[in-house]
This record gives structure tokens, sequence and C-alpha cells, in this order.
């Protein structure tokens, strides 16, 4: 047998025919109405723990944002950027020019 | 197995009625279709239910009423696409399978006056089940759509959402598989 057909699609046929009546049992119904709704649920509850969730991690980020921002802002160097690098360079250059001996002092 | 579009859109707008109204009108059918598909009376029912739980969720995805019973279709193939995975991982052991097989065969043969025909016919039964056994899940679906529920190539087209000419190829790959195993159950005979 080279192809497909002939006995061996009346065979196909035959099965099918064999399968033809199936019907299902009397609580077909009751069964698929409570598969639905313990699917729903499990999804409810991811919805809820997801909004939760969200609610939480915005407090938090309101929470930290109102504690740690006074807190940064005392501890911000007053002045603009270039100033207070000169300022800390001015300090550094006199604290290492002091560590060392006259005759090697560096060259200008 | 002609549903009315507008009970489809009700459905998908929440209706209960309405997909109550589509199960009843589809369940045998589907529960014909999954038989076929997956070859084991026990697991239909579950199967059917896993068909409708998902339609029920997934209404909302239908693009137009019109290609509901090509996306039910779709649904039911994968579903018994995955009950058919789920079960070989298991390893249920075809041999067990057919030796299920057998014991129907012979209660039916023990309980009924069984004809010629009958007897032909269960046999061929028999023999289509193992061969569609020796195909993959992928080849098992596609033949019984194809030759058990006798769809044409533009119904498949709509299920598998691929061209025409691509099914042709696997359509007769899948026949070439089923050949094969049928000339070695030939030979060993």
């Amino acid at each position: 047998m080279n192809e497909f057909s002939g006995e061996l699609q009346q065979m196909f046929k035959d099965y099918g025919d064999f399968h033809s009546e199936v019907d299902s049992s009397p609580d077909f119904m009751p069964r698929l109405w409570a598969n639905i709704e313990s699917r729903r649920s499990p999804l409810f509850a991811m919805q809820r723990m997801a909004r939760f969730l969200v609610a939480g991690a915005m407090a938090a980020a309101l929470i930290m944002g109102a504690v740690l921002t006074p807190l940064m802002e005392s501890k911000r160097p007053a002045g603009h950027y270039a100033d207070v690098v000169a300022r800390n360079d001015t300090k550094v250059d006199q604290e290492y020019a002091s560590t060392l001996p006259l005759d090697e002092a560096p060259r200008q | 197995m002609l549903i009315d579009p507008a009970v489809v859109v009700k459905a998908r707008a929440g209706d209960t009625a309405a997909f109550n109204q589509i199960v009843q009108a589809c369940r045998k059918p589907i529960l014909g279709t999954i038989r076929r598909l997956i070859g084991n009376a026990d697991d239909v029912e579950d199967v059917a239910q896993e068909v409708f739980v998902r339609v029920y969720y997934s209404l909302d995805q239908l693009r137009s009423e019109d290609g509901f019973e090509a996306w039910l279709y779709r649904l039911t193939v994968n579903s018994a696409y995955d009950y058919l995975r789920r079960k070989k991982r298991r390893q249920e052991s075809r041999m067990s399978d057919l030796a299920e097989e057998q014991v129907t065969l012979a209660e039916a043969a023990a309980g009924a006056k069984f004809s010629a025909d009958e007897g032909r016919k269960a046999k061929a039964r028999e023999l289509v089940e193992s061969l569609l056994s020796e195909v993959s899940e992928q080849d098992r679906i596609l033949l019984v759509l194809k030759e058990v529920e006798g769809l044409s190539l533009k119904e498949l087209e709509r299920i598998y959402e691929v061209k025409e000419n691509a099914l042709k190829v696997r359509l007769f790959r899948a026949r070439q598989r089923v050949l094969k195993a049928f000339a070695e159950k030939d030979k060993a005979k």
C-alpha cells in the first residue's frame, strides 16, 4: 500500500463512526460552573494581591520620600558645586603642603 | 453545530444564559471530537471541561463571531494536545492502553451478537487506534481532524492558522508515517 487511500481511509472513517455517539454525564454543567468559579477565585485573589502590593509600594515610596528628603537636605553642602570643590581642594592642598619639608616643596 | 453569532456576542458580554446555550449546543460534537482525538473514553469529559472553561475565559479574545466554530475547534485541539502531552509525560505505557482496548473489545464481543460487519469495524478501530499511537501527538491530531472528522483543508487552515501548502506538507508527512507504521504491522503479521 503506497497511498493513503482505500482500505486505510475506510478504516479511519469506521473509527470515526464508532465514536460518533459520546454524551456527557448529567453533572457536566454543574461541574463546568464549579471549574469556572474555582479558576476565577485564584485570579481574583492574585488581582487583589497585586493591587495591595502596588498600594503598599506607593505608600512606602511616599514615606521614604518624606523622611529621607529633609535628612538629605541637611547633609547637602552649601554653595555651588565649583565653590565647594575649590574650598575642599584648598583645604587638601594646605594639609598636604604642611607635611612636606621646606627644601622639597613642590616646584611652581 | 451551528451557533447564532448573536448568542456568541451575548456570551462575550457576560451573559451566562448565552454561554450555557453555547455549551449545550456544542457539547455533544465536542465530546465526540475529543474522544476521537485522545482515544481514551475515561478522560473525554475532563478534556471537554477544560475546553469550555477556556472558552469562558477567552471569549473576549475571539476576533469575529463568525469564526466561532473554527476557534472552538482550535481550543479543543489545543486542550486535546495538552492532554496527550501530559499523558505521554506520565509515561502511561502503550501496552496498558492496548490491553484496555482489548478488554473493551472482548467485553463487546461477549456481550453482544457480533455481526461480521461489527467485527470488521472493531478490528479497524483497534488497528487505527494502534496506528495513531505510533505517531506523534501533532500527527495524530491532524490525521484525526482530516481523515476521521473529515475536515477540509480550508477548515484546517482556519483552525491551525497556517497556509494551505504548509498543511499539505504536514499532512503528507503524517500520512507517510502512518503508512510506514501500517506496513510494519503488516510485515509483523
